[in-house]
């Protein structure tokens, strides 16, 4: 890999990681666990491992952006993830600074 | 699958006790998910090994729950550095005039030249990991006390500060705080070293006291 390809890996895994948040609160809205939200947001072209996305479903949990319950009544006990009244307050306000953002890049760009 | 078991315990001795429990459970539920998706309901035991490389050493996955749990705090990580350095700037400086003064006063001889070297550096390597130590401690709970890792110490810094400057050559107040903090230390180092200097210093005062012209009577009756 040449030392472009490295410093470009590099700063698209900087952008992904700043707008993860943002796709798993657009993908909590139904009640979720884990792994399902994993394939969810690989279904949609998101690539995250499911050892980045527990972390950061327990910080956004400890946040009281999402709220969590255990489903005991399967065979294998899961721990489903849900958007909170203020993760939704969150998210229309990420929202909003993301079209925001995404239009100021968008002129820039048209300019070039 | 008691490979999985073995596994989620090892990532568990480095989980932070209070949420330990949940994240195993949570763990071990998403891994078997990701390995039954993967290989099946009965994957062989390469295809399990297979599965927790790909997912990190213990350590590694443990470290990603963990938060930036920040011994110094951020803010005062500059000011930390700044006072080690002068620390162990000071306390070379104050242990060398000590040795020097020691080879003044004693015999030359080189056996006991190099044997006071070797305690001078013993000296000083011993007393800047202890002073940096106790230094190291009060940042410690300057930031646990403070419960935020983003301590920023100039947080109430307003433009109108600006108006005590005066425009001179760069780094000057550094210096000067950097010098108050080294001649404290090498005063520290000396007097404790040497504890007969404050009693010297008295008998001096006294002697100079005694060649002094003492006030007449009516002096006191004025005063």
């Amino acid at each position: 890999m040449s030392q472009k390809d490295v410093i470009v890996t590099n700063l698209v895994g900087e952008l992904k990681r700043g707008t993860l948040v943002l796709s798993v609160l657009l993908n909590t809205k139904e009640s979720t666990y884990g792994y399902s939200l994993v394939q969810a947001l690989q279904s949609l072209g998101i690539d995250i491992e499911q050892n980045t996305l527990y972390p950061l479903l327990r910080r956004l949990e400890k946040q009281a952006l999402l709220s969590s319950s255990w489903d005991t009544t399967e065979s294998r006990p899961r721990k489903y993830y849900q958007i909170s009244p203020l993760g939704l307050e969150v998210l229309n306000d990420l929202t909003a600074h993301w079209q925001e953002t995404n239009k100021i890049i968008n002129t820039m760009l048209e300019e070039v | 699958m008691k490979l999985i078991e073995q596994y989620i315990y090892a990532i568990g001795k480095y989980l932070p006790y209070n949420s330990r429990k949940d994240i195993k459970k949570e763990l071990y539920a998403s891994l078997l998910d990701e390995i039954e998706a993967t290989y099946g309901e009965n994957p062989t035991q390469k295809e399990l090994e297979a599965a927790i490389t790909a997912y990190g050493t213990p350590r590694q996955v443990a470290n990603r729950y963990k938060e930036n749990n920040l011994v110094i705090g951020s803010g005062y990580t500059d000011l930390f550095f700044f006072i080690s350095k002068l620390i162990i700037f000071a306390l070379s400086i104050a242990f060398t005039i000590i040795f020097v003064i020691g080879l003044l006063e004693g015999d030359l001889t080189p056996n006991k030249i190099i044997v006071d070297i070797a305690r001078t550096i013993a000296r000083i390597i011993g007393a800047s990991l202890s002073a940096i130590a106790w230094v190291g401690i009060g940042f410690i709970i300057l930031t646990r006390l403070n419960n935020d890792h983003h301590i920023d110490l100039e947080d109430d810094w307003t433009p109108k500060d600006l108006a005590d400057i005066h425009i001179g050559p760069e780094g000057e107040s550094k210096i000067e705080s950097g010098l108050s903090i080294f001649f404290i230390l090498v005063f520290i180092v000396i007097i404790n070293t040497m504890p007969f200097l404050p009693s010297i210093a008295e008998s001096i005062i006294s002697s100079i006291y005694c060649m002094v012209p003492k006030p007449r009577k009516w002096f006191y009756l004025i005063c």
